[in-house]
């Protein structure tokens, strides 16, 4: 996508609404494959958005990171996996480990980015998490988000991304064990799903899936959706074709309106209110099916 | 609409938080990113920016480096002689305009600052310098 259809988007948001209010998070794929990403950041802040950046931090070396606090750059994700072996699986590359620790200790050092690393927990790493935290604690970051894999696209055949309900325990209490560490990475959980006694101890506060409603996107072809990752029959729009506040503004129904999920095993279930249909992510909405429950899960092991 | 969820949580003209921007698209990756979204950027930060000129001819100088001594950050001036740049909120800064580029004898000589800006909680501090190197 061309930066000036995005920036044009974003241009009439900022008219619409307090740009002050929104961070524009770019993600991917990969952000830092595009050169033009500081320019980008740079015209979103003259707009008067802050952004910050989820990255693999592969093309993440010194004189990238500058350019890009220079521009104004406030938040940083890099992505972790696991000691070299178990990340470089995950990540199909074998040089991805050496390069995320590195861009983990650089955004580790700048003091203006607020930074956290972020860990898919699979089965080849749940049993690696204190090492994996010793890891980062070398690094110098200071906060550490776990989360799992979604069932879809290559996940969704290969039996080693998911975790059984047991193991999904397991990581929830490591978290509740490491929540307010000192001596490591503070750990947290993230906003994936509903996780029943682990609300408030394995994360700060409640579940809430704020995908639709605080939370808007555009995706490469111009489609309009909430988190990236949600079923493409969620999306709302294209900014090729719509106006993106427009559509913000009188549709995303499905994502405000969650009644729909209430169907199958969520009809009856006793922690529908708290959870109100989990995480729209784990739901394939053209089939009207939930792909996982981790509460169930969880429950059932 | 009738849901009293939808109510509660969706307040349209408020609660537009945050605009995913996703340019570079792999359906691998998906799999990968259960919960996009990063921390909170609490925008403890201040601009920068201003004009380097020489002293002598008052002609515009590109490629001046401008340190701002926090953790090696620097940028370099434009064809215009102009630069920006983000910085943490801090009581000073250090600044340093040097010239790397031309042959060691007829550059230009480097120069410190130190400004103390008046920062303000809620909106954006600009520091706007006009620099002359001699």
């Amino acid at each position: 996508m061309p930066s000036k259809d995005f920036l044009k988007v974003t241009e009439l948001v900022s008219r619409k609404h307090h740009p002050r209010d929104i961070t524009v998070v770019m993600t991917g794929g990969e952000p830092l494959l595009r050169n033009d990403l500081a320019d980008i950041g740079k015209k979103l802040r003259a707009q008067g958005f802050r952004w910050s950046l989820v990255t693999n931090g592969y093309l993440l070396e010194p004189r990238r990171l500058n350019e890009l606090i220079n521009a104004g750059l406030g938040a940083i994700t890099i992505s972790l996996d696991g000691p070299a072996e178990q990340h470089n699986w995950l990540r199909v590359n074998p040089d991805s480990y050496r390069r995320a620790i590195e861009a983990i200790r650089l955004v580790a050092r700048a003091g203006r980015l607020t930074a956290d690393v972020v860990t898919c927990v699979n089965q080849k790493n749940i049993g690696l998490l204190p090492r994996i935290q010793e890891i980062l604690t070398e690094t110098g970051i200071r906060k550490w988000r776990l989360f799992t894999i979604t069932p879809i696209g290559r996940a969704a055949d290969i039996e080693d991304f998911n975790l059984t309900g047991e193991q999904y325990y397991q990581l929830l209490q490591f978290i509740e064990q490491n929540r307010n560490s000192v001596s490591f990475p503070e750990a947290t959980f993230s906003c994936e799903s509903y996780i029943g006694k682990f609300e408030n101890k394995a994360r700060e506060g409640f579940f809430f899936c704020r995908a639709g409603i605080h939370i808007g996107s555009i995706l490469a072809n111009g489609d309009i959706s909430a988190c990236p990752n949600i079923d493409r029959t969620l999306v709302q729009g294209n900014i090729y074709q719509d106006d993106f506040t427009d559509i913000w503004e009188n549709k995303f129904q499905p994502f405000r309106n969650r009644d729909w999920t209430k169907i199958n095993g969520c009809a009856d279930c006793n922690q529908y209110r708290y959870c109100e249909g989990n995480g729209i992510h784990w739901w394939d909405y053209e089939n009207r099916r939930i792909l996982l429950c981790n509460y169930s899960k969880m429950k059932q092991s | 609409m009738d849901n009293p969820n939808y109510h509660r949580y969706y307040r349209r003209r408020k609660l537009l938080r945050t605009v995913f921007g996703v340019f570079s698209l792999s359906g691998i990756l998906f799999a990968f990113q259960a919960c996009y979204g990063t921390p909170k950027d609490f925008g403890l930060d201040v601009v920068i920016k201003g004009r380097v000129t020489s002293a002598s001819t008052k002609t515009v100088l590109p490629g001046i480096r401008v340190d701002v001594g926090l953790n090696g950050q620097y940028t370099l001036t434009g064809s215009d002689g102009m630069f920006l740049m983000y910085c943490e909120k801090m009581r000073e800064y250090h600044l340093t305009f040097s010239d790397p580029k031309t042959p060691r004898d007829t550059r230009y000589a480097s120069r410190d600052t130190i400004i103390r800006p008046s920062l303000t909680e809620d909106s954006q501090t600009v520091l706007n310098l006009d620099i002359q190197l001699q």
